[in-house]
């Protein structure tokens, strides 16, 4: 642990003092009580009331190129590395970065964001990491939920070779009533993490507590489910580059994948809420995902990049679906 | 033993109270410890580093117990998370509920209907002073990545590899957050700065 430059160590004392007077009331038994109800019912309105009162949204992507072509994501190319203060373990603790989709809401309703998540000292597999990350991990962006906000289900996720099984704790569905275009994308999320993790496209079929379920909130799952195809449950406009927090330099190349009407794809760099640079272009094919790339010159500093769709409304339809990226320009 | 804090500034571990992977999960009386361990070294510093990063104490309190009840519920669950790196870990959790709370707010505000951004009344006791209130009101105005990376670096004195791995970013990208949310910081507050030095 470094200690901050002398220099500003000024700021350490002004950071102290401004919060010196706050004094926290909660305790631990308190959250012990906590631990013991479900928490979805908090948060689920929060997810929703999100998903209805956005024009301009949402985030990810990165994998999406990949998951596309059919090449294995994240799970391979990601690798392992040992873990430097690996606990005593007969099995080897590893460090995993594995895809892991998550739920934003868009004009088109709930989608399906890709974000790669680094998880460090598991002995677990990619697939169980995954699964486990994309119900209960912390979406990097902050427009996206883990698939149904619920942090008291767990789940097992294994594979026989041919079909995936993921077994979800019983409390799961208990207290949550779901949209049903929320539960798809929640399923849907779960299977797509799945078979990315695996690098296949084996059915999964769930089950809770061991025994076999017709349904998985509004979603039926009497037989091992396949993913819904890309074009009806991905976002439609991502940016797989520059990424999230991204320094580039002054001249730099956006790419991504998006399905929209004409093929047309319109962008905007800016500094707070102002324009700085804008302009358009096509993805490869129309209607469907398809890359797209742009190249951008600006000078430096801090901008927001908005890749987005064409509104084909006239003010009276579902407005437009974009990806968001903070970046830094040097 | 992963601290969140410094040495000079963590208070002294309990004795016999690792938090490691002895303390997971299917041991519940291990799990307690750990959350008692972790309440008495981490909680009043992560409730204000979320202060620092909401600039609402309520708020603020109410995240960090959110993380600890994820933490909670991942150390205690048989056949669970080990949480070997739970401070890390909780840390983490704390800036990206954070994030989510402030994102929330702001949807929250483009509909009139709906309660205001900022909670006022007993929350803004907690925060009496308008020296300080400046601070939390300039730390508010920057952009949300040069903020983190400054209470992060400057509030829990974390390395730039800790913060990168906490944001998810480039180390690059801390380098650069940090050196211009200071500049900003600075010219917002300078008059503030003097006074101290």
């Amino acid at each position: 642990m470094s200690t901050p430059p002398r220099n500003d160590s000024d700021l350490h004392s002004l950071f102290e003092d401004a919060v010196s007077d706050v004094h926290p009331e909660g305790g631990t038994s308190e959250i012990r009580a906590r631990a013991g109800r479900p928490s979805a019912s908090r948060w689920v309105p929060l997810t929703v009331a999100a998903a209805v009162a956005t024009a301009v949204v949402i985030v990810g992507g990165a994998w999406l190129g990949q998951q596309e072509s059919g090449n294995a994501p994240a799970a391979g190319s990601g690798g392992t590395a040992p873990e430097p203060s690996s606990q005593p373990s007969s099995e080897a603790r590893r460090t995993l970065q594995v895809p892991v989709y998550y739920v934003g809401s868009t004009a088109a309703g709930p989608r399906l964001f890709a974000e790669s998540h680094v998880v460090p000292n598991t002995t677990d597999s990619d697939l169980q990491v995954a699964v486990e990350e994309a119900l209960r991990g912390d979406p990097i962006d902050p427009d996206y939920s883990p698939a149904f906000r619920n942090e008291t289900s767990t789940a097992r996720a294994s594979t026989d070779g041919e079909t995936i099984t993921i077994d979800l704790s019983d409390d799961l569905g208990a207290t949550v009533d779901m949209p049903d275009e929320s539960g798809t994308a929640g399923v849907q999320a779960l299977v797509w993490t799945a078979q990315a993790a695996t690098s296949s496209q084996q059915p999964v079929r769930f089950t809770i507590d061991g025994r076999p379920t017709d349904r998985v909130y509004n979603v039926d799952t009497s037989a091992p489910l396949q993913r819904a195809s890309a074009d009806s449950i991905l976002a439609t406009v991502s940016i797989a580059t520059p990424a999230e927090g991204a320094v580039v330099p002054t001249r730099f190349e956006v790419s991504g994948q998006a399905a929209t009407f004409e093929a047309n794809v319109v962008w905007e760099l800016k500094r707070g809420d102002e324009v700085v640079r804008n302009g358009f272009t096509t993805a490869e094919e129309c209607c469907t995902l398809s890359p797209y790339s742009f190249t951008v010159t600006a000078t430096p500093g801090d901008y927001t990049l908005v890749v987005h769709d064409t509104d084909e409304s006239d003010g009276e339809g579902i407005g437009t679906s974009a990806d968001t990226k903070r970046i830094t320009v040097e | 033993m992963t601290s969140i804090l410094p040495e000079h500034i963590a208070t002294p571990p309990k004795s016999g109270v690792p938090i490691d992977a002895e303390h997971g999960a299917s041991d519940g009386r291990g799990a307690d410890d750990a959350l008692e361990q972790l309440y008495d070294e981490h909680y009043v510093r992560l409730v204000r580093l979320a202060v620092l990063l909401l600039g609402d104490a309520g708020r603020a309190e109410e995240v960090v117990q959110d993380s600890f009840v994820a933490v909670y519920r991942r150390m205690r669950r048989p056949g669970g998370d080990p949480l070997t790196n739970a401070p890390a870990y909780l840390r983490q959790t704390v800036v990206n509920r954070s994030r989510s709370v402030l994102r929330h707010l702001k949807v929250v505000a483009q509909h009139p209907t709906e309660a205001p951004t900022h909670a006022a009344g007993a929350d803004d006791d907690l925060l009496h002073g308008v020296r300080r209130r400046q601070v939390i009101d300039a730390l508010a105005r920057l952009p949300r990545r040069q903020r983190e990376v400054l209470v992060l670096r400057h509030y829990l004195d974390l390395s730039e590899k800790e913060i990168a791995e906490t944001l998810r970013i480039s180390a690059g990208a801390v380098k650069s957050h940090a050196s211009r949310g200071a500049a900003a910081l600075r010219r917002n507050l300078s008059q503030l700065l003097e006074e101290n030095a």
